[in-house]
C-alpha cells in the first residue's frame, strides 16, 4: 500500500493517492481518534481535520516514513489538539475522564459496565500513555511502528505499556 | 477470592463497545474524497527559483564583504603623527614633554620641521628648559 501511493505521488498522480490513503485507513484512522475523544460527533470533526492536513502535507511528503505511521501521527496530535483545546473551555480537570463517566448513556456506546469500566480506566491515564495503550490494546500496532507515530523510543513506549497495564488492572479490580 | 484479571488475554475487554451511525463510514468516505476540490493546493515558488537562489547567494556575499571591509582592523596602531594630531586637539592627555620623550631623532627632527610658531611660543612658555636644552643641542652639532 505504502509503495503503490508513492508511486502514485511521484507520477504528480497526488488526488489519486489522496483518494487511496482515504479507502484504506479512513477507518481506522476514525476508530483510533474515537477511542481518544470518545464522542463521536468529536471524532468525526477531528477526522475531517486529520485527513486535511493529511492532503495539505502530501505534496513534500517524500516517502522517507511510513503513509500508515505518519497518516497515525498526524490523526493522533490532531486529536490531542482537540482534547487540549476543549479542555480550555470546560471545567472538567481531563475530558476524556469526565466524557467517560456517562459513557453509557452515549446513544453510540453499546458496552456492558465492564467495557465501561475499562474506558474510565483508560480515559484516567495520562495523554501520551493513553495514545500507547489505544495503538497496542485495540491496534496491536507494534512498538517499532509506534515509535514513529509518537515520537519516542521503543524502550520506553514498552515501558509505558507495561505501566498502563498495571494502573488499568488496579483500576478494575478496585471496587 | 476475586480472579486476578488478566487484561491483555481478555478478549472480551479487547472488543470494541463503540458504534457509529449507519452508513457512517460510507458518507465518510464520500466527504473526505471532496477535500481536494473544497482545499486546492497552492505552491510556493519563491526560493524555488534557481535564479532567485543564485541572486541571494551574491546578495549575502556583497553584504558579508562590506562588513569585514569597513570593520576596523584590531592590529591598527597610531603613527606619531596621529599622536600629536590628538594632542593638539586635546584628545590625550599628553604633554608636549611625553612626546617628546617617545620620539626618535628622526621624527623628532620633523616634529621640529613642523611645530608652528604658536606651537614654539607655548613651549617656550611652557617648558623654557627644554627649549634651551634644544637649542643648546642644535649649536653643538
Amino acid at each position: 500500500m505504502h509503495a503503490e501511493i508513492l508511486n502514485l505521488l511521484q507520477s504528480n498522480k497526488t488526488e489519486a493517492a489522496f483518494n487511496l490513503i482515504v479507502k484504506s485507513y479512513s477507518q481506522k484512522l476514525y476508530w483510533h481518534v474515537r477511542r481518544l475523544v470518545l464522542d463521536h460527533d468529536d471524532a468525526d470533526d477531528v477526522v475531517q481535520n486529520t485527513f486535511i492536513k493529511i492532503w495539505k502535507g502530501l505534496p513534500n511528503f517524500r516517502g522517507e516514513s511510513n503513509v500508515y505511521t505518519w497518516s497515525y501521527r498526524i490523526a493522533t496530535n490532531e486529536a490531542l489538539s482537540f482534547l487540549r483545546s476543549k479542555k480550555e473551555n470546560t471545567h472538567f480537570d481531563d475530558v476524556a475522564y469526565g466524557i467517560s463517566q456517562n459513557m453509557e448513556a452515549d446513544a453510540f456506546f453499546e458496552g456492558d459496565e465492564a467495557q465501561a469500566k475499562l474506558q474510565s480506566a483508560i480515559a484516567s491515564l495520562p495523554e501520551k500513555q493513553r495514545v500507547v495503550f489505544n495503538l497496542r490494546y485495540f491496534d496491536e500496532m507494534s512498538y517499532a511502528e509506534m515509535s514513529l507515530v509518537v515520537d519516542t523510543s521503543e524502550g520506553a513506549l514498552k515501558a509505558s505499556y507495561h505501566h498502563a497495564v498495571k494502573k488499568i488492572e488496579a483500576y478494575l479490580q478496585k471496587d | 477470592m476475586k480472579q486476578p484479571l488478566d487484561l491483555e488475554n481478555d478478549k472480551h475487554l479487547k472488543k470494541n463497545p463503540y458504534t457509529v451511525p449507519d452508513g457512517y463510514f460510507t458518507h465518510l468516505a464520500e466527504g473526505l474524497k471532496n477535500i481536494p476540490q473544497e482545499h486546492p493546493q497552492t505552491k510556493v515558488r519563491f526560493l524555488h527559483n534557481r535564479y532567485v537562489r543564485v541572486f541571494a547567494f551574491a546578495a549575502t556575499m556583497a553584504l558579508a564583504f562590506t562588513i569585514g571591509w569597513l570593520r576596523p582592523t584590531e592590529n591598527e596602531v597610531l603613527t606619531n603623527e596621529d599622536i600629536i594630531a590628538l594632542n593638539e586637539n586635546g584628545y590625550l592627555p599628553y604633554t608636549e614633554l611625553d612626546i617628546l620623550m617617545v620620539l626618535d631623532d628622526h621624527d623628532f627632527e620633523e616634529f621640529s620641521e613642523t611645530t608652528t610658531e604658536a606651537n614654539t611660543d607655548y613651549l617656550e612658555s611652557t617648558q623654557p628648559d627644554l627649549v634651551e636644552d634644544y637649542y643648546l643641542t642644535l649649536e653643538n652639532i
